[in-house]
């Protein structure tokens, strides 16, 4: 009887002993099958979604913070993290007002920090002083401590002179700009 | 040259800081100041705006160097420890083991003023030496 069986089914037999060693081994080593990781989609899932945003941040005495618009605005809970496209981030320091823009940009709570993304521009106008822009390629904004710095190369402009050096810090509550390598610079001299 | 007050300013620098409410902007490190046949090199510089246009330039520098042409497109070169450089009225002081050189001529003093408007050059003794020391190469046979 049982010679029959095995005479009749006999190739099963090495098929049965293949699909027990792949299947160990997709659990040993998947990557030789070249087996995709399965994502956990709820992680990349976004929470909640804005269009056309306007966003305002007060602090502890009433005053403003900050304003922040953009065109999307897609929060992620596992990391807290806020996407930003277009974001249009507005500051109001000591009689200053500071409007940063960008292609894009991320936002990070405690503290809060904006770091912005392709064809930065800074406009910083004030009753005392001209007007400056600052153009670079990234940016960050930490509005709490009020600090602004990047890595990359920055132009800053305003009608008499024009600075360019590689990284920025700035403590724009104070209205001081630290340029920290590679200076250069052209000023215009008024006429006698 | 006269005509180098009407060029813009161009810097050069490892660092700068720019304090808007003071109205400075400090230059630091292997500072290079141009304008047109203008140069000054220094350790240390510091530009005051005024009605957020560059006003003067000071600074320090081991020693602090500078050249300029002269309407004879002679060059002039001096060196000191400190300089001031009014950009309005074109006046440039050395002060500090100042030397001032052009073609036959050097003058060493505590302190020199040079004119560019009017091509005047005045010098001061300091405190300490009190004297000041004026070199005029006599004419060679060649230049008669």
């Amino acid at each position: 009887m049982f010679s029959t069986l095995l005479s009749r089914y006999w190739l099963l037999i090495p098929i049965l002993i293949l699909v027990v060693v792949v299947v160990d081994l997709i659990e040993e080593a998947p990557e030789i099958f070249n087996v995709e990781e399965t994502i956990n989609m709820r992680e990349t899932r976004s929470d909640y979604y804005m269009a056309d945003f306007r966003s305002r941040k007060y602090d502890k005495q009433g005053q403003i913070e900050y304003t922040i618009r953009g065109e999307t605005l897609a929060h992620y809970p596992d990391n807290d993290r806020s996407e930003i496209t277009a974001p249009r981030v507005e500051l109001n320091r000591e009689g200053a007002q500071w409007q940063i823009q960008s292609d894009s940009g991320t936002f990070d709570t405690s503290p809060d920090l904006f770091t912005l993304h392709g064809d930065v521009i800074v406009k910083r106008s004030a009753a005392d002083y001209d007007p400056i822009t600052i153009r670079t390629s990234t940016l960050t904004v930490a509005t709490e401590s009020n600090e602004v710095s990047t890595d990359a190369v920055i132009e800053i402009s305003a009608p008499a002179w024009r600075l360019q050096a590689t990284g920025l810090k700035s403590a724009i509550d104070q209205g001081k700009l630290s340029l920290l390598s590679e200076v250069t610079g052209r000023y215009e001299v008024p006429g006698p | 040259r006269e005509n180098d007050l009407a060029q813009p300013i161009e810097v050069q620098a490892d660092k700068s800081e720019f304090d808007e409410v003071a109205g400075t902007q400090t230059l630091t490190g292997n500072v290079e100041i141009t304008q047109g046949s203008m140069r000054i090199t220094a350790d240390h510089i510091a530009i005051l705006l005024k009605n957020n246009a560059l006003s003067t330039i000071t600074g320090n520098g081991s020693p602090i160097r500078f050249e300029q042409e002269n309407e004879a497109g002679e060059l002039m070169s001096g060196q000191a420890e400190r300089i001031s450089y009014d950009a309005l009225a074109g006046v440039l002081t050395l002060e500090g083991s100042a030397t001032l050189s052009q073609p036959k001529q050097e003058l060493v003093s505590e302190r020199i003023t040079f004119n560019a408007r009017t091509q005047k050059v005045s010098a001061e003794g300091g405190p300490k030496s009190g004297r000041v020391s004026i070199q005029i190469q006599p004419p060679t046979s060649a230049d008669e």
